[in-house]
């Protein structure tokens, strides 16, 4: 009895100390809700360690306003919107948000706490797809574009720590759809996409949903955003030529721009137009290709060009024949290329090699994608004393890459 | 492709490259001017991440030979360090910077330099604490490598001594040498940079931040 009244004594203890905990784990929230709440442009949040906390109170200058100062207290330090919390109190603030929002979900409360309380929550853990649902529950009630321009902004915050965030990237797709959905105008904020994606792809490199975002977006656009788009991010690749992702834009917009063949009259100024375009593109890729050795993302792109380019030229040569093959004139072109790239002298640094295969494998992806070309490649190559396809293989290609193609081009030895 | 920091140093004399096995740090070098640009990081990694060029610098250039070209891979970075009779240019570039371009870089900011200040750094002993303009030009400038291949064509005497690559910070260090404890006796890191480090390299084991 005695024991049990004890241990009893000691659940009761512990129960009040668990009482206070959470009183304060609340409090905590609520100060954090009160922080979001007062600036509501936080554009970074960063979550730091206690020494590193500590140390940006002192050493600014002492004219900070006086509720930067309360804010100063504590874990929480906001300013220029810029906000920084303590990671000491990082998964005690987590279960408040996470309790908060639980228990407010199916309550008759008014929605700004559900609102509140889930923005909390997915600043500290943005994969919480049911509170992301939460949100679109609520604004789907009523269309309101401010609201929706605030969600804008959550998803910004959140990735400018998090920049890879998948579900973050989502849920603003599906924003931006609720307002085309409403608006027929969506040029301004296409415009904006862009630019947060160019900041964060600065940021983060190689960032494939950034990305993807930008790419999603083309539906949106005018031919005419599409030319721009094309125009802005040309500089963006030539500084970051190993950053396939933004290569990959450039052929989504390519893409674009096929599909967007306006019936009109003016579909011969159209065509041209895009001929043009089509041929500075392998032009510039060109040139590319000669200052950076060994990028594939760089080959890659020739890739693609390559391929809609020979296909559109056979089709133009079998509508009206010429004397001069435009064909073969591009082919003759392609494998100067390749022969300069296998002779490039050896350097320490291997790039030389890179490039190599890199070319040999674009003439045979060429061969095998467009085979109408296969005979005048295997003719070209012998003219700069390459032995055929199977010795542009043997001569630039690692052991490993060898097999594949070999069957690939069923030039594979049967006796072996 | 990115150009993080360019910065002039003078490695100490004063048994450069050898071991600092004993008590206290050892020679240091002096650094000379220095260009930063931190935009990219967090806002509130960015005095952290300043620190630890300066300190990155200081250890790959003391420990760069008259006459020696080197390229060190730190984390995402290239630190490429070039060290003529004494005067030591560093850069601090991200990977698909061409190697080829940051030396032609580096070897026209050692020119620069000379022009500009003469032999005057021979008897620097603390760190310059004034901009130097055209370092500061030349970080904008030569974020596009093709500007630094302008600068190849020009230079016809470059100077043909082999690079040495390095896969990690440790590997040009001395021997006995431990990057972890230059990083507790360093007074270019903070007390909250020396933590990032911490966090950092422990977080690298495993992806949470938490």
């Amino acid at each position: 009895m005695e024991q049990g009244d004890g241990s009893a004594a000691a659940a009761a203890e512990q129960q009040a100390g668990g009482a206070e905990e959470q009183q304060l784990a609340e409090d905590l929230l609520h100060r954090f809700e009160r922080v979001l709440h007062s600036d509501p442009l936080i554009d970074e949040v960063g979550f730091l360690h206690p020494t590193q906390f500590n140390s940006l109170g002192c050493g600014q200058d002492g004219d900070s306003a006086p509720q930067a100062l309360e804010l100063q207290h504590g874990y929480f330090w906001c300013r220029d919107h810029k906000l920084a919390i303590s990671a000491e109190i990082l998964p005690k603030l987590y279960r408040a948000a996470r309790d908060a929002y639980y228990s407010s979900r199916n309550a008759p409360l008014p929605a700004t706490h559900l609102m509140s309380h889930t923005k909390a929550l997915l600043i500290l853990c943005p994969d919480m797809l049911t509170a992301w649902n939460s949100r679109k529950m609520v604004l789907l009630e009523k269309y309101d574009f401010t609201k929706l321009k605030d969600e804008l902004q959550l998803c910004a915050l959140i990735l400018s720590y998090s920049p890879k965030n998948e579900s973050t990237w989502s849920h603003r797709r599906w924003v931006l759809k609720q307002v085309a959905e409403q608006h027929q105008d969506m040029a301004e904020l296409v415009e904006k996409e862009s630019v947060l994606v160019k900041e964060i792809a600065e940021r983060s490199k190689m960032n494939y949903r950034a990305w993807r975002h930008r790419c999603w977006l083309i539906p949106y656009m005018t031919r005419k955003q599409v030319l721009d788009e094309l125009k802005k991010s040309t500089r963006w690749s030539e500084l970051h030529v190993a950053d396939n992702c933004c290569f990959h834009y450039r052929r989504s917009l390519l893409l674009a721009l096929l599909d967007i063949r306006e019936n009109r009259e003016d579909s011969l100024s159209w065509e041209s137009e895009t001929y043009l375009l089509w041929k500075e593109e392998l032009r510039w890729n060109e040139m590319l290709i000669r200052c950076y050795q060994g990028r594939e993302s760089l080959w890659n792109h020739r890739r693609f060009l390559s391929q809609w380019w020979i296909q559109q030229l056979l089709a133009v040569e079998k509508t009206c024949p010429s004397m001069t093959s435009q064909v073969d004139l591009f082919i003759i072109q392609e494998i100067g290329l390749l022969s300069e790239c296998l002779n490039d002298p050896v350097d320490e640094f291997e790039e030389s090699h890179v490039q190599a295969e890199l070319s040999a494998l674009y003439i045979l992806w060429i061969s095998k994608q467009v085979p109408a070309v296969k005979g005048k490649l295997e003719e070209r190559l012998h003219s700069v004393s390459i032995m055929g396809l199977k010795d542009v293989l043997v001569r630039a290609c690692r052991p490993e890459k060898m097999r594949p193609w070999m069957n690939l081009l069923g030039l594979a030895d049967p006796s072996q | 492709m990115k150009v993080t920091a360019l910065l002039v140093l003078k490695p100490s004399t004063s048994g450069a490259g050898s071991s600092s096995s004993g008590g206290g740090s050892g020679p240091e070098a002096v650094v000379l001017a220095n260009a930063t640009d931190v935009s990219h990081f967090g806002y509130f990694q960015r005095s952290a991440a300043r620190e630890f060029i300066v300190f990155v610098a200081r250890t790959v250039a003391q420990r760069t030979q008259p006459g020696q070209r080197q390229s060190v891979q730190h984390e995402e970075y290239k630190v490429h360090s070039h060290n003529r009779n004494g005067l030591c240019a560093v850069a601090f570039m991200d990977d698909h910077y061409p190697v080829r371009s940051a030396f032609s870089l580096l070897n026209k900011v050692l020119d620069e330099y000379q022009k500009d200040f003469g032999d005057s750094w021979k008897s620097a002993t603390a760190d310059g604490t004034q901009q130097w303009p055209f370092l500061t030009d030349a970080l904008t400038k030569f974020q596009d490598p093709a500007e630094a291949d302008k600068l190849m064509k020009i230079q016809r005497d470059l100077d043909e001594t082999k690079i040495i690559l390095h896969k990690t910070i440790e590997s040009v260090l001395a021997r006995g040498e431990r990057l972890d404890s230059l990083v507790e006796k360093s007074s270019d890191l903070s007390a909250a940079s020396q933590m990032f480090y911490k966090q950092a390299k422990k977080t690298n084991q495993c992806c949470t931040i938490l």
